[in-house]
């Protein structure tokens, strides 16, 4: 570290320590934090959202019943193995029955890396990179959501998903719904549904992208750690035994998460790493907490429960979906009856009509990929785009979507401007600022970690409907100068 | 008389461990017993206000989610995983609270309580005022930070968290915490030369 740094560290941490003796918080800061709690328990589902459908029944004799299979699971009175309770696991996933499971509730937080290439062609290598690099994931935002869900054997089930990360699917759900007999598939973006016979609730659910709520059910959990160990011949240890939402726990790491080879610079080369762990609970090996790496050894995909409550009775019109008002019923397709396509990139973005083409671009991004998303008919109703700074750590991510009902309410808030004569909002992200506004039926959301407000406002404004689609002028991109990012208008190109 | 000595082989009764200590409390407040709660707040409740305070710029606010931030702390308290660090968790719920304010972006222009100024401007021995004065600099040039750079700044230095800690409060990997303290440093310095500059 340089002097100069040393020297400001010092400063700082003497600045700081006067503060600290100047700030004492309130004295009567505990009595108005204590008017404000609920009484009891902290933070229940009962409490929080289907109140009054749960009902304690039975749940001595099944706890009682499941310890019971478990002892034989797990090879009696001596400490079982990782590979035992993976087993285990495994067979408890696919039947519940066994360790005496019947039902469960719960909430639980998803964290997961925003994937904006999941629905999108990675279209051009920014010069100067190799493909390897520019297919590396750039340091995104994290997307959180929240899952509720509920399950009774065999097969009824509802999932209720709510992103919270404050992009343009802030605050919309999907739900996934099985009464077993049929099984429904809703999102609210689209305002769109579609129905399955009722099947194993995997194939429905995997269908989001961004999650793995398919870990929950029959299955999931088993197809997993199959996944990984045949997949990398891995190796699964007992990390601790620990107390998770009240429940003993075994935390069981296997590693190595992911393996593949690459071009390196002595040709293909072999690499594997990161460690999936998992906080099964004991009594009935339900995974409370996991976390995945995702991909290459980036960031962590994690699912932890912060509330669960096993075999109590839940009301049987949980499992039942009631399409919601101006809802359309569409095909169901081996895919979901989504499609993608991708749009252009290299220096602008265009997309086609409705969605609006982008022709500027800040000074040091470059594009890095774009795409469109369209159902089972054809018809457009997502758009999206990423650019990164060169050489360094910002990023820019667009997502553009049809929605006949407007701008939803999560998204008008936050500080209001305008983008092209149109009502906006600017709002602050932990780690971004967004900026959200509507041209038409097209719903757009603007995000970057980088870039100012300012900035952020002139890309939304040169950002227009083109006749062409796929064909934006030629943009001339300058370096910015001091951080401050510069978007240059296109000049029209000699013939 | 009473006895004054004890015996040659008795130990002072064990200090708790501050973790053990967090861990004990959160147990029973999981339990759904508010009184250990109280005994956090009183723990934390410095440490969270001054950091609110050092990212608002605006007492009363900083007194709102301070508070907010506590009680969503007990509402969440149920998942907190026990052995972990008590104090990064906290203060990640306080810096979601204060950056996802509505009004913050605004607020975050006022200037501090009059209270605070007229407290630096005191007169005093030659020491104080040049202590005030640097203080007053260096507050300036805090301010001057864009506000993902400050509250890093205000994490590190303040609140006094370690990088692995930061990334934890804020949702990013260490290095960019690195990165981004290395810019916010920087950016502070230059700060620092201009106000001083001016000054002259």
């Amino acid at each position: 570290m340089s002097e100069e740094n040393e020297k400001l560290e010092q400063d700082l941490a003497a600045h700081f320590a006067q503060e600290r003796e100047r700030a004492a918080a309130p004295n009567d800061l505990w009595p108005q934090i204590e008017r404000r709690l609920d009484a009891g328990k902290p933070r229940s589902l009962v409490r929080r959202r289907w109140p009054a459908l749960v009902a304690t029944v039975g749940a001595a004799a099944a706890i009682a019943a499941g310890l019971f299979v478990l002892s034989g699971y797990l090879g009696g009175d001596g400490s079982p193995t990782a590979d035992e309770v993976l087993a285990a696991a495994k067979e408890a996933s696919a039947h519940p029955d066994k360790v005496g499971l019947r039902s469960y509730e719960g909430v639980a937080e998803i964290t997961s890396p925003v994937d904006d290439d999941s629905e999108a062609t990675i279209e051009a290598v920014p010069e100067g990179e190799t493909s390897e690099q520019a297919n590396t994931a750039p340091e995104l935002a994290m997307r959180r959501s929240e899952m509720q869900v509920a399950f009774e054997a065999p097969t009824k089930y509802r999932v209720d998903l709510e992103t919270l990360d404050p992009s343009i699917e802030s605050g919309e759900q999907s739900l996934f719904v099985g009464d077993g007999t049929s099984s429904w598939f809703y999102e609210s973006h689209s305002n769109t549904y579609f129905q399955k016979a009722a099947e194993n609730p995997v194939g429905l659910v995997t269908l989001q992208y961004y999650l793995t709520p398919a870990m929950f059910f029959g299955g999931g959990i088993g197809g997993l750690i199959e996944g990984i160990r045949s997949a990398t011949d891995a190796k699964a240890v007992i990390a601790a035994e620990d107390t998770l939402l009240g429940r003993a726990v075994y935390v069981v790491e296997i590693s190595p998460a992911y393996s593949g080879s690459r071009s390196g610079p002595d040709g293909q080369e072999e690499y594997s790493g990161g460690v999936v762990r998992m906080w099964l609970d004991k009594e009935f090996l339900f995974a409370l907490r996991t976390q995945i790496p995702d991909g290459e050894g980036g960031e962590i995909v994690e699912i932890r429960f912060t509330d669960i409550s096993f075999n109590r009775e839940i009301d049987d019109s949980l499992f039942r979906f009631t399409p919601p008002a101006g809802a359309t019923e569409v095909e169901s397709g081996g895919d979901a009856g989504f499609s993608s396509s991708g749009g252009s990139v290299g220096g602008e973005i265009g997309f086609p009509a409705p969605f609006l083409s982008l022709s500027q671009l800040p000074g040091g991004y470059a594009g890095r990929s774009s795409g469109t998303s369209s159902d089972a008919n054809g018809t457009y109703f997502s758009a999206r785009f990423l650019l990164v700074e060169e050489g360094d750590d910002g990023y820019v991510r667009g997502e553009q979507r049809i929605r006949a009902d407007g701008m939803p309410a999560t998204l008008q808030t936050g500080e209001p401007t305008s983008v092209n004569g149109h009502e906006a909002w600017l709002t602050e992200s932990p780690d971004a600022i967004n900026l959200a506004w509507q041209d038409g039926d097209i719903v757009i959301v603007l995000t970057s970690n980088r870039l100012s407000s300012e900035a952020l406002l002139r890309i939304a404004q040169s950002m227009q409907v083109r006749a062409g689609g796929n064909d934006p002028g030629p943009v001339e991109v300058e370096p910015s100068e001091g951080g401050e990012v510069e978007v240059v208008p296109a000049e029209p190109e000699s013939p | 008389m009473m006895a004054q000595t004890e015996p040659a082989e008795a130990m002072p009764a064990p200090v708790p461990l501050p973790a053990a200590v967090d861990d004990d409390l959160v147990r029973r407040c999981q339990a759904g017993d508010c009184e250990p709660f109280r005994q956090l707040v009183e723990r934390y409740g410095n440490v969270m206000f001054g950091t609110a305070l050092q990212m608002t710029r605006d007492r009363s606010l900083a007194e709102e989610l301070t508070q907010d931030a506590f009680v969503n702390a007990w509402r969440g308290i149920g998942g907190f995983r026990l052995g972990s660090p008590l104090r990064p968790w906290l203060l990640r719920i306080l810096h979601n609270r204060v950056v996802s304010h509505k009004r913050r972006r605004l607020l975050d222009l006022l200037p501090l309580p009059s209270a605070d100024r007229a407290r630096d401007r005191q007169p005093g021995p030659e020491a104080v005022v040049e202590l005030a004065e640097h203080r007053s600099e260096m507050r300036a040039a805090l301010d001057g930070l864009p506000n993902d750079q400050r509250r890093i700044v205000v994490l590190r230095y303040y609140s006094e968290l370690s990088i692995p800690e930061i990334a934890q409060v804020i949702g990013v990997p260490d290095g960019t915490v690195k990165s981004r303290l290395h810019r916010a440093l920087q950016r502070l310095r230059a700060n620092l030369e201009t106000t001083q500059r001016s000054d002259e």
